[in-house]
């Protein structure tokens, strides 16, 4: 305490007591003033705001130094006062002691030593007092914030439609929301307390026990709710972490049950969409392709045979009638893979395929996806070359749809070469490997070469009268390849040829 | 005598199947029709084909229950199954499997693929 921050106010009628108690306390470092009486003591305190306590005499004129603790207890003003008097009748003492003095010092031979420790005892006592009174301001005004915030806490809980539960670190229930009530059918009587393996079952209990071993981490579990409904459980530790402390304190869990029974159905829905469209589409679209195929088969075995040899107008009739049954046959058949690509590709991007991992080698893929399109070499007469780097490792991923890949990628190569060869290479690098496809055909123009890879853009042949593709080829496979967490390109030379490549990982890695 | 039966609830699709399938009645094989999972099971216990061909998306009872049926309870396991179905890529093989189906074929199908496995099937 420094007590040169202190001032004094010291009262005496007598000049001489005054100048010598004065020069002891500065002496000790107080700040002082003085006053010869009651009356004008009360002056300067109420006009000097600095003064910290009030030294004062007893029998003083015109206002005694017990008719100024009066005064000053009256009007509340909170400062302490210490009497120093020469009086020591024991009635004068106790009336200044109870009503308001802090202590009465008797005018002695020591009193030169013992003023500075009393008075700093007093103003020790002053300061604690003070800091008391800020200490239960300061209190009243948390309680009241915590209390807001529990009233809003409780609100939200209480009215949230999500189920909530609370226990402690025994594993007792401390909250347990209306909602979650409701949603697991829990018994009106107090459940708060109790230990929640009584409360929870099945797999809610599994997922509580996890949260008190690990006590860090999220738990999630679809649980079937009673009254035939679906729900989705998440659980976690609660964790405390004072100031003070390094560690976490784990205090308990929760778990939060959410409804998801409407959102199933969605998903039901759209699924059940999926099929309902493919069963619709496909079924008129076997009767369209089937009966010309037999049409076409009972005039060629059947009733072109009766002709002859035709000539002219009937030569030509033939003709177009077999070539026109042909153009149906074919972009039936276009029809039917666009349909399988179209629910491809919605079923991709709503991220509806159910993908299959397994153990794959890229020889035996390649091979695969070789003999699917083998014909289409054959009927171009264009020569295949493998390249395939020695002890490859496997890799891991949906091996249907990693050949669906290689069959597009090989397709379209054949398609766009008029002559010369398909290469197929496939190398390591590290923790990815590398498979292209390289054919010697047309090309694609540097300003189509972003194009190919977007939903039904097809670049190049526009004035052929070949039947074209799905538009949806290239698209399906960059959504297969980065699915498997590859990447799908091409560097094309217009005139000169294309190369098609893509990366997967190998097994062991992403 | 050699039976074939073929089950599927649009009509179109059972006359395709016959109009594909008439060059073996010209060799002796009976071509029989249901048009419902119900009726395919009683005509399968009453004339015991060798081949069925049996839609799997049908009203009332599908295609896997017929199958299930043919295979596990009525325990006929000299029926060769063909299980049609116009799901392509969403075909659930493994429900197929589980079924009992020898084989799937998706729709549209080849019609040579029919008879061949026809043929096959039946060894003529």
């Amino acid at each position: 305490m420094k007590t040169g921050d202190y001032k004094i106010l010291l009262v005496d009628d007598d000049p001489f007591v005054r100048e010598l108690l004065s020069a002891v306390l500065e002496d000790n470092g107080y700040k002082v003033t003085t006053a010869e009486n009651g009356k004008e003591a009360l002056n300067a305190f109420v006009t000097d705001p600095s003064i910290n306590l009030i030294l004062t005499d007893m029998n003083m004129p015109e206002m005694s130094g017990q008719q100024l603790i009066n005064k000053l207890m009256e009007n509340v003003f909170d400062i302490p006062i210490i009497v120093l008097s020469g009086n020591k009748e024991i009635a004068v003492v106790m009336e200044a002691l109870n009503s308001g003095a802090e202590d009465y010092l008797i005018k002695d031979e020591f009193i030169q030593d013992t003023i500075d420790i009393k008075i700093k005892k007093t103003l020790e006592k002053q300061a604690l007092k003070k800091r008391n009174l800020q200490l239960i301001a300061d209190l009243s005004i948390k309680t009241i914030e915590l209390e807001n915030a529990l009233s809003s806490q409780t609100a939200i809980i209480n009215n949230m439609p999500d189920g909530l539960l609370v226990t402690n670190a025994e594993g007792m229930v401390t909250l347990a929301n209306p909602a979650i009530k409701e949603m697991l059918n829990l018994p009106d009587r107090d459940i708060i307390r109790k230990s929640y393996v009584h409360i929870l079952s099945g797999m809610l209990n599994e997922l509580m026990e996890k949260t008190g071993r690990e006590k860090d981490g999220v738990f999630t579990t679809d649980i079937a709710l009673p009254g035939g409904r679906a729900g989705r459980a998440v659980a976690t530790a609660i964790r405390k972490k004072s100031s003070r402390d390094l560690e976490y304190e784990y205090i308990g869990s929760l778990v939060m049950v959410r409804d998801i029974t409407a959102e199933k159905e969605v998903d039901r829905m759209k699924n059940d969409f999926i099929s309902i469209v493919s069963h619709e589409l496909r079924t008129p679209l076997t009767s369209i392709i089937g009966f010309t195929k037999l049409i076409r088969k009972k005039l060629e075995d059947v009733l072109f045979p009766c002709m002859g040899s035709p000539e002219g107008k009937l030569l030509k009739a033939r003709e177009q009638v077999s070539s026109n049954l042909g153009i149906i046959i074919s972009e039936g058949e276009r029809l039917a893979t666009l349909i399988n690509d179209v629910l491809d590709i919605a079923k991709m991007e709503a991220g509806k395929i159910e993908w299959k991992t397994e153990t794959l080698s890229v020889c035996g893929l390649i091979d695969r996806a070789f003999d699917a399109t083998s014909s289409l070499f054959q009927e171009k007469r264009l020569s295949f070359r493998k390249e395939i780097e020695d002890g490859l490792p496997d890799i891991s991923g949906d091996g249907d749809r990693l050949i669906q890949v290689l069959i597009n990628l090989l397709s379209n190569a054949v398609k766009f070469t008029e002559k010369g060869r398909v290469s197929c290479r496939a190398f390591s690098d590290g923790d990815t490997i590398t498979l292209s496809v390289e054919d010697t055909g047309i090309g694609i123009a540097k300003d189509d070469i972003e194009l190919v890879f977007e939903k039904f853009k097809q670049v190049g042949d526009a004035h052929t009268d070949r039947p074209r593709g799905t538009g949806l080829g290239l698209p399906i496979c960059k959504q297969i390849v980065e699915y498997h967490g590859g990447r799908l390109w091409v560097e094309s030379e217009l005139g000169k040829g294309s190369v098609f490549s893509f990366t997967i990982p190998t097994a062991g890695t992403g | 005598m050699a039976k074939i039966l073929i089950v599927d609830d649009e009509p179109h699709i059972r006359l395709l199947l016959m109009q594909t399938l008439e060059e073996l009645e010209d060799e002796g094989v009976e071509l029989i029709m249901a048009d419902n999972g119900e009726e395919a099971l009683e005509t399968i216990k009453a004339e015991r084909p060798q081949l069925v061909f049996l839609d799997v998306m049908m009203p009332k009872m599908n295609g896997f229950d017929v199958c299930h049926a043919v295979k596990n309870e009525m325990a006929m396991k000299d029926v060769y199954i063909v299980l049609l179905t116009a799901k392509g890529q969403e075909f659930d093989k493994q429900k197929g499997n589980q079924a009992g189906a020898d084989i799937y074929m998706t729709k549209p199908f080849n019609p040579d693929e029919v008879v061949e496995k026809a043929r096959e099937v039946l060894g003529i």
